[in-house]
């Protein structure tokens, strides 16, 4: 079994609740070992399929029907997570052939760290830029997504306006 | 006239806090359980959405979002109630004599109820034995005036951060129904901006959204600790660092 870096699926201080059910099922249910991939990335897909069920509770209240955004949403995260954990492990691997050692955090300030850093920055902006209208469009479509402007820039917007 | 069922969401509240009373006895926990699942029941399939959207869906989220916190709390870590222990419950422990009168189910009836009030509303199990080490923002240090500037800059930055960001969004086609036609499906919505004309909407309505809660939780803080009825330590940021959100996987576990 390859071992993955980062395949420890971090705890959300917020969805605490959610990793813990993730345990549950991984762990206890499911009997996979504590600290393998199968069991890493078995909590890492209930997280977020506990996620979506989570927001289908709040679109199915408003919508009477059955929506399925968020599930795809949530599920694209994990798969959008598993992905990018490949993508580091052959990066990695490269890069050790190379020499490189590539610990991209706030204490890598090579050229490399930097590197890996802006380029995770476009990936995670065109990611969302791919999956956000998944979330948010049937909402905005209903009248959830009204962005009137706020008081501070409908203060400067009028004080431009007397100004010019 | 549409009606906001006030009512129900309050019974339900008093339901799930109710649940959490730390007795030994799972049948109390069963009837009031399936109460509660009854009463949401009812609150999911008759309940008449008011033009208040927004708080219509959060209804529907935090109805379901309390059932995984419930969950969670009975199932997943340890035997309920006594496996959840506060930190300040566990320091006197140790002080005493065994400590074992300190256990949840062995507390005062008066200081049954707090505890059940306290761990109902601990979703990040902050002061709790069960706080993740890992992941957590620093906690602040203990001084009430240092903490209360700090947070009050946090909020007015978030304040203005969330109004500027969410302004960028105002009156758009891609979020607001109001400038279409009701025949127009969700797919003229955001995913019809061309692909890469989406980053300022996508980077505005994140940093936006991240910045409204953060300024909600600041206001609390504020508030609680002002008036004298938590410690500072116990309020560390609700989000982590933007800096930190180079992977998908960092910004679900750390930054949001």
């Amino acid at each position: 079994m390859p071992c993955f870096p980062l395949i420890c699926w971090s705890e959300n201080p917020v969805d605490q609740t959610l990793v813990g059910l993730g345990r549950l099922i991984a762990n206890e249910f499911l009997k996979f070992p504590r600290g393998t991939n199968r069991s890493s990335y078995t909590q890492l897909y209930v997280v977020f399929f506990l996620s979506g069920l989570v927001h289908f509770g709040g679109d199915f209240i408003v919508e009477r029907r059955m929506v399925y955004g968020s599930f795809k949403f949530s599920l694209l995260q994990a798969v959008a997570i598993t992905f990018e954990d490949l993508v580091i492990y052959i990066t990695k691997r490269s890069l050790r052939w190379g020499g490189i050692e590539l610990k991209p955090g706030r204490d890598d300030e090579s050229w490399a760290g930097v590197v890996a850093r802006i380029v995770g920055y476009c990936w995670v902006t065109l990611w969302f830029c791919w999956t956000l209208p998944i979330r948010l469009d049937e909402l905005s479509a209903l009248g959830l997504g009204i962005t009137d402007r706020k008081p501070i820039a409908q203060f400067l917007v009028d004080t431009w306006g007397q100004w010019a | 006239m549409r009606r906001y069922p006030w009512a129900e969401v309050l019974v339900f509240e008093i339901l799930y806090i109710s649940i959490l009373y730390p007795t030994p006895h799972h049948a109390y926990r069963v009837v009031l359980l399936a109460a509660a699942v009854y009463l949401a029941m009812q609150i999911y399939l008759n309940l008449e959405v008011t033009d208040q959207l927004a708080t219509t869906h959060s209804v529907g989220c935090a109805i379901a979002s309390k059932f995984m916190f419930m969950a969670y709390l009975l199932l997943a870590e340890g035997s309920f109630p006594d496996h959840w222990r506060r930190v300040r419950d566990e320091v006197n422990a140790k002080a005493g004599a065994g400590g074992s009168d300190k256990l949840p189910s062995n507390l005062s009836s008066a200081k049954k109820l707090w505890w059940m009030l306290d761990i109902a509303y601990s979703v990040r199990m902050i002061g709790w034995v069960q706080e993740p080490r890992d992941c957590m923002p620093p906690h602040p240090p203990p001084s009430r005036r240092t903490f209360l500037w700090k947070t009050l800059l946090k909020f007015i930055m978030n304040t203005v951060t969330a109004d500027l960001m969410i302004s960028t969004l105002a009156l758009t086609p891609s979020f607001d129904h109001r400038l279409h036609d009701p025949a127009d499906g969700s797919e003229t919505y955001l995913a019809a901006v061309p692909f890469f004309r989406r980053i300022p909407y996508t980077l505005a309505w994140g940093i936006g959204t991240g910045a409204s809660i953060s300024a909600m939780h600041n206001a609390l803080a504020f508030v609680c600790v002002g008036l004298g009825q938590s410690n500072p330590t116990l309020w560390p940021d609700l989000c982590g660092r933007w800096g930190d959100a180079y992977t998908v996987r960092k910004i679900w576990g750390y930054v949001l």
